[in-house]
């Protein structure tokens, strides 16, 4: 047996490599993507004078003014927008949490009919956050016409679900002994939240929901694409019309105000901690809900806002078209959408890889700066806005898509690949170093099997998220589910739409079911080996 | 000569860690460094194996100055120094096969390296080697699922596999059972004395020292105490090299945090 040792990983090897190749390898055909054709000399021409038509950005005072204004709007839509979230996220929560059920606290039998209510109110939630917010901007544009209100009745409906969600979630994860003595003492639901729950969870409650605010910041700048108003809309307009100038002073003021936001989060997580930053940081929340909607109102009054048709609108979805063409053209989709996303978190896989050497440093200061500004620069740009971008590159339809996907993923995993290997122990490679072994071998052997199972994890994460994202891109031209979605509701063939949204939904939950299996698999597989 | 010090020092950023060292081991000698924590035994034995570069004086190893050798001619140089650390330095979810093997790198071509990640090419020689530090049956383990003393076994063991003429031994034995230390320390000069090659180790334990090594090199302060055979090495020197010693302190490095996994399902 000494003699010869048979790797017993060397099978297993074998069959992820073949899997994961069988897996990329259609992936090319199916959306159309070839590497190749980026290094093209016509299309590395045409790309040249598209960057070059950036410089120098737009700087006229008219256009400064009119940026000015959307940049407002596209806050304020953000800000009334987590707000109209938090009123549906927050009653939500407290109706669904576990954490304050008296039977969970106390021997009580639990309501059947209480029970039941619950689950219809979790059914809800899923239906609210499984749509992405820009098919909910998409909806309500059509709905009640262009402008920011969309965005923000989008942001409130998406949000909504999600917060009710995540805050259920956190109080269930709060230490149970105060809210149980409190239950054994009689205390109704409200109390026990009040007294037994929300103190300890504030300061969690409010730092997820300060995240969430700068998520909406950028989803509500995105949603201008669709025609729900602010700077999403002039740099629409600015792409349409190939005014290079005009869409980069737009990327410009986009990625100042996506620092910007990160700079008065970072701010609101300290405030918190002081004594009466809690306050502080409530009464400017109000204020700023309330200076949005003051802002925003004007426009609204303009545009007028009817229930009756919004339900009018609504019954024209039903019956979803179940026709067999549709299914399949809808299986096609998804196919696309899966591939698209696969390909690109791949690339983005190999992208992170190459950038994370230098921006954590291994190539000496310039070179991580470098880096670093390339990819904050990838990472700040949402994959929406690079797919209208890669659109004008490379055309309309799912190839556009995965070279979106790459570029924005490059710089997400990039940034948290950089990340694990600067907390990586460096003796082992450097041992290697003094060994003899060359700085490719060294990293190899000695700081590589340190972090590739925190990169494999973080690209698995991120591909489901590709995932979900992919199948909205086609909004903005990019393939998959998005580009018939938006088809079909351009078209006013609303049952189909209704059709492709409820594929979209299926396609979420099912992703759902198959990461928290395949987590709940890695779990069990690590624990067993440690 | 294997390994010369004239007149070495070494500063570390304002502390002056070793002053003026000067010693010579030669072909195939065999000396154990004691001395008590804090003293600079590391930092000398980090020296000889090039991590650090001295601050005055110089280093030689293996006839040579590493710090005046081309790129090349230095790989090859550090390919005959072989280090057992106190820590040994395994990447935790390395298996051992690769993290022995590991120790070869030096004298083998960069791609059929890589290629070994893959499928390890010479999986009998390692066998080979963890037979004589007995973990045979840990080849397709992985580092994180060995206890400590069989760690710092796996790094004898890369150390053994490398086979370089000239051994260094930073307290390899610290984390093994006194029965098994022995055994250790005495497999590592029967090594080093079967290849001719020379092995110079630090030791917390003097009677380990004493037992196995011809030339007791004493270290305090940063500086050489006494640099003497065996024989002329007593009771009152060891008093005196170990006098005033302050408690250890704790050396151990801070464990490191996994990074959490972000929150949010998507932004």
């Amino acid at each position: 047996m000494l003699s010869h040792p048979r790797d017993p990983a060397l099978l297993p090897r074998l069959l992820w490599g073949a899997l994961l190749l069988a897996l990329l390898v259609p992936t090319l055909p199916l959306t159309g993507f070839n590497p190749l054709q980026l290094f093209d000399a016509a299309t590395l021409k045409t790309l040249a004078g598209f960057v070059a038509g950036f410089l120098p950005p737009a700087s006229n005072a008219v256009f400064l003014g009119e940026v000015m204004r959307a940049s407002v709007t596209t806050l304020a839509a953000a800000t009334a927008g987590l707000a109209l979230a938090m009123l549906v996220g927050l009653p939500l929560a407290f109706a669904t949490t576990r954490a304050l059920d008296r039977h969970a606290l106390t021997a009580a039998a639990p309501s059947r009919l209480a029970e039941a209510g619950k689950s219809l109110l979790r059914g809800v939630m899923v239906l609210l956050r499984g749509a992405p917010e820009i098919v909910w901007a998409l909806l309500f544009v059509r709905a009640v016409g262009l402008g920011s209100l969309p965005a923000v009745l989008a942001l409130g409906l998406a949000y909504g679900g999600m917060l009710g969600k995540v805050y259920a979630e956190i109080l269930e994860s709060q230490p149970r002994a105060l809210a149980r003595a409190l239950c054994a003492a009689g205390a109704g639901r409200p109390q026990v939240l009040g007294y037994g729950l929300l103190p300890q969870a504030l300061p969690e409650l409010v730092s997820y929901s300060v995240y969430r605010w700068e998520c909406a910041i950028r989803a509500s700048a995105v949603m201008g694409f669709v025609g729900a108003g602010g700077i999403g809309q002039l740099l629409d307009t600015s792409i349409k019309m190939m005014n290079g100038g005009e869409v980069s002073t737009l990327l410009l003021v986009f990625l100042l105000i996506v620092v910007g936001t990160e700079g008065v989060s970072r701010l609101s997580r300290r405030l918190l901690e002081s004594r009466q930053g809690g306050a502080v940081l409530a009464g400017s929340a109000v204020l700023a809900a309330l200076a949005s909607v003051a802002w925003l109102l004007p426009a609204w009054r303009e545009a007028g806002f009817d229930g009756a048709s919004l339900l009018r609108f609504a019954s024209e979805f039903l019956p979803p078209d179940a026709s067999p063409a549709l299914l399949a053209d809808i299986g096609r989709g998804a196919l696309e959408t899966l591939a698209m996303a696969f390909l690109g978190t791949a690339l983005a896989f190999a992208g992170a890889a190459l950038l994370a050497l230098p921006a954590s440093g291994r190539f000496g200061q310039p070179a991580k700066a470098l880096a670093r500004l390339l990819l904050n620069l990838l990472r700040g740009i949402p994959d929406l806005l690079w797919a209208s971008l890669a659109v004008l590159a490379v055309g309309l339809g799912p190839a556009a898509g995965v070279l979106a996907l790459a570029l924005h993923t490059s710089g997400v995993l990039g940034r948290l690949f950089a990340e694990t290997l600067e907390n990586a122990p460096p003796a082992p490679e450097q041992a290697l170093r003094v060994l003899g072994a060359g700085r490719l071998t060294a990293f190899c052997y000695g700081l590589l099997p340190e972090v590739w199972a925190q990169w494999l994890a973080y690209a698995l994460y991120r591909g489901e998220n590709n995932i979900r994202a992919a199948a909205v891109l086609g909004i903005v031209g990019a393939g998959g589910l998005g580009q018939q979605l938006y088809l079909a509701l351009s078209l006013f063939q609303l049952p189909t739409a209704a059709s492709l949204i409820l594929a979209m939904l299926l396609l979420s939950w099912l992703l759902e079911q198959l990461s928290r299996l395949l987590r709940q698999q890695l779990e069990a597989a690590t624990g067993h080996a440690a | 000569m294997s390994l010369t010090f004239e007149r070495v020092g070494l500063r570390l950023g304002r502390s002056t860690i070793l002053d003026d060292i000067s010693l010579a081991l030669g072909d195939g000698e065999q000396a154990a460094l004691i001395g008590p924590s804090g003293a600079g035994k590391s930092s000398l034995l980090l020296l000889a194996n090039t991590v650090y570069r001295p601050s005055q004086g110089t280093v030689s190893v293996l006839g040579q100055d590493p710090w005046r050798c081309a790129p090349r001619q230095l790989q090859s140089l550090q390919a005959d120094i072989g280090t057992v650390y106190q820590a040994p330095p395994l990447p935790a979810r390395q298996r051992v096969v690769n993290a022995v093997a590991a120790g070869r790198l030096g004298r083998q071509g960069t791609l059929a390296s890589l290629l070994a990640l893959l499928r390890p090419h010479d999986a009998a020689g390692v066998a080979e080697v963890l037979q004589r530090v007995d973990l045979a049956d840990k080849l397709w383990a992985r580092c994180d699922q060995l206890s400590g003393g069989q760690r710092q076994r796996v790094g004898i063991a890369r150390v053994l596999y490398q086979a370089p003429r000239l051994m260094l031994a930073d307290e390899p034995v610290s984390a093994l059972d006194p029965r098994l230390a022995e055994e250790t320390v005495k497999r590592l000069a029967d090594d080093a004395r079967a290849r001719g090659a020379t092995l110079l180790m630090s030791l917390h334990s003097v009677d380990l020292a004493l037992a196995h090594f011809p030339r007791i090199i004493g270290l305090q302060g940063g500086r050489i105490l006494f640099d003497l055979p065996r024989a002329e090495v007593h009771g009152g020197l060891i008093q005196a090299l170990y006098a005033g010693e302050r408690l250890a302190e704790d050396d151990t490095l801070p464990a490191d945090a996994e990074p959490g996994f972000p929150r949010g399902v998507r932004c």
